[in-house]
């Protein structure tokens, strides 16, 4: 037989697998951005243009549901973005800062210190809402090796379909159709508007967390220090916070506190604990919580946004972008998402 | 390196090595692949199946010595005439005695590391039961493949004492043999006359051969990681769902069972011959389309069939001929044929697990296969009278079905442990409202799959059935495998295994928390 025959026949295995590994791929991994906004908080940071960010925020849902860049370029004209993600631990961070450096140049980062309790990696559907997301690179390849769970695979963070193929059975229509559609951002710059009202009073539950006399682990405070150096090779000042919560549930301990401080002082750093004020901010637990006080919503938010744009506006040299034509335009469309997410609830 | 994927890229790298090895040596970059190969299981593993090697090589080589010394004398005393035919013969009763004294310690040597690792929880759960007492016991894991080795090494210790084969001098060669990578997972069983000379041979790459084996591999991909995983996950769901279901544990478990373990065997079974067939090595077909036998003891000729071949050559016919079987002849003439038969089934048994539920299961096969035996005369005069039904295919589909029935009912003495309660639950399932059970909608639904998994499940066995019907005949040398009729059209070949790659992909079950390749059979 001859030779070219061969050739052509293996070409045709290589390039119809390819196809056909792609296109189940494209169907088979979620992207309806509607049916679990929170996995696609990332993906909306990756679509935007983010060259004129100034302030970004990263952490956990501590973060994402606390400040809102559309008040925060109102009131003070602070080009800013949230980069959030439900359980963001240290390691997650420290592969989103990687990534926004690589795409913008911003001269604060607003760390949210929660995910430092963990020094463990926790879960793989919160690994995926961060790490699917991000673009091959070594970094991303190396905090895999951290973040992963007993039983992950890194390769299907490469190809997720490896992940996700089990979900040819729940295939609907849908599916299909959100695959060639235009899809809104689920987000107004990685803020999750969340309008409802849940006044909290739900018991605690403790049990979750690691114990309140832990130490802070290895792991976390190795990549808490890469934070740190990446920060300062970048020029951009970090700024760690605690956000506000009626911390029934999630307690925020003194001895998470104390280390906390420990950092802060070790590496010079600022930081903020919203718990201690509550009042000063005006936050009112009835009204300002959509989920019995373990997050703001939009009211709460407002308010808090509100607070720490002052803050920066004092501390930070920062450009005041509602003077700019260009970013008036850009902004426009996202105050207006706003609005209506606000009226109606996040899509 | 069970992992699916750890094993594609163990061929990638191993395959180019191989054909680009200085002829001579390819078989070195064998033994060195087959050695990691095993070596992924574990340093553990790894040094048994090392003694187990050892210990064959040297009762290898002493049985050898002891029979070219024998030989020698024997031929020298011919030659002088210093020894008459009864010297002769007393000499040589002494070589014969000898050797079978060196072959039983082989045997034991070698069965004892099974035993040791096989058979520790079967032991004390024994000593328990007979004495009241409760031993926890270690829980020693099997070292993968050593149930399938151990029969090879037997047969090769066999071999050599029977002067049918001589011993391996060379320990590497030896090693090689029993650490050939494509059998450690669920064999075939292999022997070293037929296996040695294909192993050392040297193989050049062949491009039709390569892909045939590829096919056969992919095929036997899909048939374990899709149709097996995915039919497994109904059969967990009866097993756990096995107090409530009463008789219809038994129908569903005979159905879904039967449909897993075929799927499985024989796709891990596709997976091993095909990657051995693309190194140009080929492995002894273990299948013979089984679902075409029209009893059980033609289903155990066509299933698993290295296995029956050894049972049959190194323990049945060893018995039949036995001092032992000529004393019980002298009871009954059929007798010896009795004994040796359910003594080789319960030994078939307890080598497919450690647990009298599988001695109870191998039982059952030999008595049902004595017991049709034993009415072949009747069927015979049947067939002579009513030749025309006999031969009618309504009454060959009917056998066929009630053979894979009656294979699938004792098979499902293989799920549980407990005989007793496996037994009491076949007497449930002849109750009709056992049978009325498994046309309930709701059942179904309640194990766990959707439809769109009931319809793969459904067009993966019609697919295995379809291949089965276009797979000639072993033995048959003049009609072309499936393999071969499409290796000759490499385009079309190249789309089929394509396609067969996105369906493991895409329809496979792996994955988190779940081993893709964990063979049933592996595990006996």
């Amino acid at each position: 037989m001859k030779k070219t025959k061969w050739i052509w026949a293996v070409l045709t295995f290589v390039i119809l697998t390819a196809l056909l590994f792609g296109a189940a791929q494209a169907l088979l991994v979620p992207h309806d951005r509607a049916a679990n906004p929170e996995a696609f908080l990332l993906q909306d940071y990756f679509e935007a243009d983010t060259a004129q960010d100034e302030v970004v925020f990263v952490g956990d849902c501590e973060v994402y549901e606390a400040f809102s860049p559309v008040v925060l370029w109102q009131k003070y004209g602070i080009s800013s973005r949230v980069c959030g993600t439900p359980q963001q631990l240290v390691w997650h961070s420290y592969a989103v800062l990687e990534e926004v450096f690589e795409r913008s140049d911003p001269k604060v980062i607003v760390l949210g210190v929660y995910g430092l309790i963990y020094s463990e990696p926790q879960s793989e559907a919160y690994n995926r809402m961060v790490l699917d997301h991000l673009p091959a690179s070594s970094t991303k390849w190396q905090v895999l090796s951290d973040a992963i769970v007993e039983g992950e695979s890194k390769l299907s963070y490469a190809f997720p379909l490896l992940r996700y193929h089990d979900r040819w059975s729940q295939l609907s229509w849908q599916d299909v159709t959100t695959l060639f559609s235009h899809q809104e951002p689920v987000s107004v710059r990685g803020y999750l508007v969340q309008n409802g009202v849940v006044a909290g009073n739900a018991p605690s539950h403790e049990g979750a967390l690691p114990p309140r006399a832990t130490a802070f682990g290895e792991m976390a405070l190795d990549y808490f220090d890469r934070i740190v150096t990446l920060c300062r090779d970048n020029n951009a000042e970090l700024v760690l916070i605690k956000a506000p919560t009626d911390s029934w549930r999630y307690p925020w301990h003194e001895e998470y506190e104390a280390q906390v401080v420990a950092l802060a002082e070790q590496y010079g750093l600022p930081y903020y604990n919203f718990l201690n004020e509550i009042e000063t901010i005006g936050l009112n637990y009835t009204t300002d919580t959509y989920d019995a006080g373990l997050h703001l919503n939009v009211y709460g938010a407002e308010k808090l946004t509100a607070y720490f744009g002052k803050i920066l506006v004092e501390n930070y040299q920062l450009t005041d972008t509602r003077l700019r034509d260009h970013d008036c335009v850009v902004w426009t469309e996202d105050i207006a998402r706003y609005e209506a997410q606000k009226k109606e609830g996040a899509k | 390196m069970s992992l699916s994927l750890a094993f594609v890229l163990f061929l990638a790298v191993l395959l180019p090595l191989y054909f680009l090895a200085p002829r001579r040596g390819q078989w070195i970059i064998l033994l060195i692949g087959s050695i990691i190969f095993y070596g992924f299981s574990g340093w553990r593993n790894l040094c048994v199946l090392i003694a187990l090697t050892i210990i064959v090589y040297v009762f290898g080589r002493l049985l050898g010595r002891s029979l070219d010394r024998q030989t020698e004398i024997l031929k020298a005393h011919r030659a002088d005439g210093s020894w008459d035919k009864p010297t002769r013969r007393a000499f040589r009763d002494r070589c014969v005695a000898r050797r079978k004294w060196l072959l039983a310690a082989g045997v034991v040597l070698t069965l004892s590391l099974l035993a040791v690792f096989k058979y520790d929880s079967l032991l004390i759960q024994t000593v328990n039961m007979l004495a009241g007492t409760s031993y926890p016991g270690p829980k020693l894991v099997v070292p993968l493949g050593l149930s399938y080795v151990t029969l090879s090494a037997i047969s090769y210790m066999v071999d050599v004492s029977r002067g049918q084969l001589a011993p391996e001098k060379n320990l590497a060669k030896l090693t090689l043999f029993i650490f050939y990578f494509p059998q450690m997972w669920q064999g075939p069983i292999n022997r070293y006359d037929e296996l040695a000379p294909q192993l050392f041979a040297i193989h050049s790459f062949d491009a039709p051969r390569a892909l045939q084996g590829a096919l056969r591999a992919l095929w036997g991909g899909v048939k374990k990681v899709v149709v097996a995983n995915t039919v497994g996950l109904a059969v967990q769901a009866v097993m756990q769902a096995s107090g409530n279901l009463g008789g219809t544990w038994t129908w569903l478990m005979i159905l879904l069972y039967s449909i897993q373990i075929y799927a499985d065997f024989t796709g891990g079974m596709d997976i091993a011959l095909g990657v051995s067939h693309v190194l140009g090595i080929g492995l002894y077909e273990n299948f013979d389309r089984p679902f075409g036998a029209c009893s059980v003891a033609d289903y155990w000729r066509r299933w698993h069939r290295s296995m029956g071949r050894f049972f049959t050559d190194y323990v049945f016919y060893p018995l039949s001929v036995s001092r032992l079987s000529q004393k019980l002849s002298r009871l009954s003439r059929r007798l010896p044929l009795w004994t040796a038969t359910l003594v080789t089934w319960a030994l078939t048994g307890l080598w497919h697990g450690a647990g009298w539920n599988f001695v109870v299961w191998g039982l059952c096969n030999g008595l049902f296969i004595l017991l049709s035996q034993e009415l072949r005369p009747l069927r015979r005069r049947f067939g002579e009278k009513f030749s025309r039904v006999a031969a009618s295919r309504p009454l060959t589909w009917l056998c066929c079905s009630g053979t894979l029935f009656t294979v699938g009912l004792f098979r499902t003495l293989d799920l549980s442990p407990d005989a007793g309660r496996v037994l009491s639950l076949w007497g449930r399932a002849a109750t009709p409202s056992a049978v009325v059970g498994l046309f309930d909608a709701s059942l179904w639904t309640a194990l766990g799959l959707s439809i769109a998994q009931w319809g793969l499940i459904a067009l993966g066995v019609l697919a295995m059935w379809l291949v089965g019907r276009a797979t000639p005949h072993v033995g048959d040398v003049h009609t072309p495998s499936l393999g071969e009729r499409l290796a000759r059209r490499p385009m079309l070949c190249a789309v089929v295994c394509a396609l067969m790659v996105v369906a493991i992909v895409v329809f496979g079950r792996y994955g988190l928390g779940y081993n893709a390749m964990d063979f049933i059979y592996g595990q006996f």
